[in-house]
């Protein structure tokens, strides 16, 4: 292959076609590792907040307190504890959630307000 | 791997394209799918590459730019928000803006054109990520069926062809880039394995390969060059193609990282490939002693060095979610005051980064988590110190950290009860045993605590109180109310004495720890190397590590794999690092330096002046030994082919017999040898067998079973391995002893009576014996050859004394002849030339006349007793009346004694001065 061939290869073609591809890796290969991306994230967050841990020892005592008053005081805590982070694990979710949907319609809004702005 | 060749021009048309394969040449098939190289890195290619990456720079820095302008035009638009508080020099730089008098429709057309052109530079980024992905299938294809030709292969579906040159890395693409410059500068047509190699030296992981292999990169590059001179140029110089073996290599490589599961082809797979395959590369690297293993095993060095780093990184990631204090993510746990003061928290240990990696234990761990998964309370890892235990449960204080591990370990910690600090102290009756309840107390309160006690055996007996429990019964009671889950460690003596069939071995399951293997070892050393490069500032060759396994593992004998070889290690780091300096490298010969000197065995590198010495081994023998040229050549060509390695490393040095009457020099030529080639006389170890006639005194050989100390030989072979085994009389020796010598002769090793296996392949082990003196001696005077003489004696004489077998276990059986008048003579002379050296050093000089030694030899001469009169007959005839000569004063410094016939001493007086 000449030289010349190659450049206009490299220079034109290679960089129209990355072009032309842009929107089909958006929406697809882009698109799928968000969304596993979103997956784990969510899955993460959760393991780290421990909430399937607190849930299935809500009515265990805490710090070995097994008097009835530990038991109560220990239930309380830990309903606190759960809601409180339950809400973070909520937050944090559609914190996620928000930013795939950022992922999907970002290019269709711009491009949409770009022809709306220039036609 | 299969290559198919195109069959139309066998891979040698590189200058016109061939009908058949359009240039392809060649295709390897492997794992059912066709590998071929399509991609060509000339001239043209490697201008193309440099301007897409130019045009790819430049495209990324516009599209920032658009990017920050789009941030700006966004901040225009909010500073004209009212109630935006935006700081005063912000808002002068979006007033220069305000020049240019932008719509407002304009900067909302900015803002969203720089968000989609902020879409796309995302995409490009992440788009080069990806191609830096697997480019190898999942999974091979099952059951397809080779094809067999060119046209076949050819025909197969896109979808099962791939292209290797797409999984080339970005310093694979430059080795390439540079094998073609150099071709090219070179005028050869082809493009061959060398020029590859060439280029990977200018690689930095291939250069950290050949530093790891201690090359001399001077040696290396004029080989390299002298290779390359050899190439035919061919007239006209055209263009530049692959040669048939470059691509075989360059498709094998692919196959290689591949099956190394690398995200892409690197120089080092190329590396590695090349030395594989014949042909000059090869041979400079056989010419360097370098072969593929050593290779294969570098590469993986610095993979291993690579995968511990990124480990690291994640490591550190995920050790944050790890609770710092003993409190669990549960909140179940309690306070453990008592057990913090007698304990040690190896996971906040290891969160914290203090303890090291484990490498190749996987299948211990497993099988630790499959015993206490399956309900027992405690584990055990029984194996010899330095095996890893120690190792093995860090690594699971790592893994705890990570939560990698199964549930019953999750969210829980790891402390390692200290048995020292539990007794420390403890003066009242019974207080042990109530330090250790609580403390087993807070564990099982707590849950969420595996408590490890190290050497456990050393619970057992462990008592202040008369009478009661242990405290290892104490646990063992606890224990089996499976409260908590225990990780013990233990030496297998002690574990089979003190806990196999006590109270323990009931709760506690076996695992048993063997000592790694030697590739095993050195990847672990490689691992370890680390830390000791970066304390000592020294670097570690490949050689170095090798031989320090090698080593270890063959001469360190009390000692056990990895630890051994990691401590020589730590030990020739600072030997070296104290002789040479910092940043040197460490080569075989200093860890052969090292082993020699602690050891006494010759293990380095022949230097040449002890080439010199094995040479003329027989010459310097001789200068002690009279005659006995059979015996002589026998014992020197063994220590020669010792030292050269050329002798079984699973025997004995040399295992001798020497038979002959008495006073003929058998026992001074196995004095000779230890002298001459230990370097001292009392490198020997001696034993008279006829002090082992009874059955019994075996015990004192290899002591008393049951007893704490070894035995006479045992305990001297294990103090000095490399030594040599003079065994008097052996005939005399009760035929069970023989039995005891059968095996070392043939294994090179016995184990005393403590268990020990003790090394005796570094022993030249010689036995003599009377044993048919009487027929020697009449066949000699019949004038019978030694060979036809050595040949009864073997055949028939000896049978009474000893069993066949025995006597097959000697390299050779050597005939002393009785010693005749002349031979007698020299002694004589050499007996007196002693004398001398004694008195050179009162200052007196001492002379004989030929007529005195003739007859000082006559005195001393008994057929039957050998030379062993002449000694007496020197001593009574002239060490006497010298001795009397010095006390009287007759004789003093400068002076000269000659010895006359007759016995005279004659005293040449010196002038006074």
């Amino acid at each position: 292959m000449s030289i010349a061939i190659l450049l206009f290869k490299s220079i034109f073609w290679d960089t129209l076609t990355n072009v032309l591809y842009f929107p089909v890796w958006w929406y697809t290969i882009g698109a799928k590792k968000r969304f596993l991306g979103l997956i784990n994230g969510v899955s993460s967050l959760f393991r780290n907040l421990a909430l399937k841990l607190m849930f299935t020892h809500l009515f265990k005592p805490m710090f070995g307190e097994r008097s009835i008053s530990g038991r109560i005081i220990s239930f309380f805590m830990r309903l606190i504890i759960l809601i409180w982070r339950s809400f973070l694990f909520l937050l944090g979710t559609i914190s996620f959630f928000v930013l795939f949907a950022l992922w999907m319609i970002l290019p269709i809004i711009s491009l949409w307000q770009i022809i709306k702005l220039l036609f | 791997m299969n290559f198919i060749i195109c069959p139309n021009c066998q891979g040698k048309t590189p200058l016109k394209k061939c009908p058949t394969c359009n240039s392809r040449e060649i295709y390897a098939w492997f794992g059912g799918y066709v590998l071929f190289l399509d991609k060509i890195f000339n001239r043209a290619e490697i201008i193309s590459n440099g301007l897409k990456r130019f045009l790819k720079v430049i495209i990324r820095i516009l599209l920032i730019l658009f990017g920050v302008w789009g941030l700006v035009c966004l901040f225009k638009i909010v500073l004209n928000l009212p109630e935006v508080v935006i700081p005063e020099f912000i808002i002068d730089i979006l007033n220069q803006i305000s020049y240019l008098n932008i719509s407002q429709e304009k900067l909302f057309l900015y803002i969203w054109f720089s968000i989609l052109t902020d879409c796309y530079l995302f995409y490009t980024l992440e788009k080069e990520q990806d191609q830096r992905r697997k480019n190898w299938p999942k999974s091979t294809r099952e059951n397809v069926q080779i094809p067999e030709n060119w046209e076949e292969t050819d025909h197969l579906a896109k979808r099962f062809k791939i292209d290797v040159a797409q999984a080339f890395s970005k310093n694979s693409v430059k080795v390439m880039q540079k094998s073609w410059a150099l071709a090219h500068k070179l005028k050869h047509h082809q493009i061959q394995p060398i020029h590859i190699f060439a280029s990977c030296l200018e690689d930095s992981d291939v250069r950290l390969v050949i530093n790891r292999l201690g090359l001399n990169w001077k040696s290396l590059q004029d080989k390299v060059a002298r290779a390359l001179s050899k190439i035919n140029r061919p007239k006209p110089f055209k263009n530049v193609s692959y040669s048939l073996e470059t691509q075989k290599v360059l498709l094998k490589a692919y196959v290689l990282a591949g099956e190394g599961n690398s995200i892409s082809l690197s120089p080092l797979e190329i590396l590695q490939v090349l030395i594989s395959f014949e042909g000059s590369v090869k041979e400079i690297f056989y010419d360097l002693e370098v072969g593929l293993n050593e290779i294969t095993n570098v590469c993986l060095w610095i993979k291993v060095y690579q995968e511990l780093s990124k480990q690291a990184h994640s490591f550190a990631g995920q050790a944050r979610f790890k609770p710092k204090g003993p409190i669990n993510r549960a909140y179940t746990a309690i306070a453990t005051p008592n057990l913090d003061v007698h304990g040690e928290d190896l996971t906040q240990m290891a969160r914290s980064g203090y303890l090291g990696v484990c490498m190749d234990r996987e299948k211990e761990i497993k099988e630790i988590f499959r015993v206490l998964e399956g309900g027992r309370p405690g584990v055990v890892l029984v194996g010899q110190p330095g095996v890893g235990k120690t190792t093995i449960i860090n690594g699971l204080a790592r893994r705890m950290v990570t939560e990698d591990v199964p549930e019953i370990f999750q969210d829980k910690r790891l402390v390692s009860l200290s048995l020292a600090s539990l007794i420390a102290g403890a003066s009242r009756s019974g207080e042990i045993e109530q330090r250790l309840q609580v403390i087993l107390s807070e564990v099982a309160r707590s849950g969420n605590i595996i408590l490890v006690i190290k050497d456990i055996h050393n619970m057992v007996g462990v008592r202040t109180t008369e009478g009661e429990l242990d405290v290892s019964e104490i646990l063992s009671s606890i224990l089996k109310r499976r409260l908590f889950l225990v990780l013990a460690t233990s030496i297998p003596s002690e574990y089979r004495r003190l806990i196999e069939t006590k109270a323990l071995g009931e709760v506690f399951q076996k695992v048993k720890i063997e000592e790694p293997d030697q590739n095993a070892t050195i990847q672990i050393l490689e691992a370890q190397a680390a830390p000791i490069e970066a304390r000592e500032r020294v670097y570690f060759s490949y050689g170095a590590l090798n031989q320090a396994v090698d080593l270890s593992s063959r001469y360190l004998h009390e000692q056990f794999l990895p630890d051994k070889a990691i401590n020589l290690l730590k030990e020739v780091a600072i030997a070296v690092k104290n002789k040479k300096g910092r940043n040197s490298i460490i080569q075989s010969e200093d860890v052969a330096a090292l082993v020699a000197e602690k050891t006494n065995i010759p293990v380095t590198k022949l230097t040449e002046k002890e080439s010199t010495k094995l040479l003329n081994l027989e010459e310097q023998i001789h200068k002690r030994l009279i005659d006995q040229n059979e015996a002589v050549n026998m014992v020197s060509s063994a220590l020669r082919r010792a030292r050269t390695e050329l002798r079984s490393q699973k025997k004995p040095i040399v295992n001798l017999l020497f038979l002959g009457p008495t006073g003929v020099g058998k026992t001074e030529l196995a004095k000779t040898v230890t002298e001459v080639y230990f370097g001292q006389e009392n490198r020997m170890i001696r034993l008279d067998m006829s002090e082992y006639q009874e059955k019994g005194s075996i015990n004192r050989l290899i002591g008393v079973p049951g007893g704490e100390k070894g035995g006479l030989l045992t305990e001297a072979v294990r103090l000095d391995p490399s030594s040599l085994l003079l065994l008097d009389e052996i005939e005399k020796a009760h035929p069970d002893i023989l039995n005891v010598f059968l095996q070392v002769m043939d294994d090179g090793r016995l184990t005393d009576a403590l268990g020990r296996t003790i090394d005796f392949t570094n022993l030249i082990i010689i036995c003599t014996s009377n044993a048919g003196t009487d027929f020697i001696q009449e066949e000699i005077t019949k004038g019978t050859s030694v060979e036809m003489i050595t040949e009864i004696l073997i055949q028939e004489k000896l049978k009474p004394y000893f069993r066949p077998e025995f006597l097959n276990r000697f390299d050779g059986t050597v005939v002393f002849k009785p010693l005749g008048m002349e031979e007698i003579k020299q002694i004589t002379r050499l007996l007196l030339r002693k004398l001398t050296k004694q008195l050179e050093e009162k200052g007196i000089t001492l002379k004989a006349t030929n007529e005195a030694i003739t007859e000082l030899a006559e005195a001393g001469f008994d057929p039957a007793f050998g030379a062993r009169p002449l000694r007496r007959a020197i001593q009574n005839r002239v060490s006497d009346v010298l001795a009397k000569l010095l006390l009287t004063k007759k004789i003093g410094r400068r002076d000269i004694v000659i010895l006359e016939k007759g016995g005279k001493v004659r005293v040449e007086k010196a002038q006074d001065l």
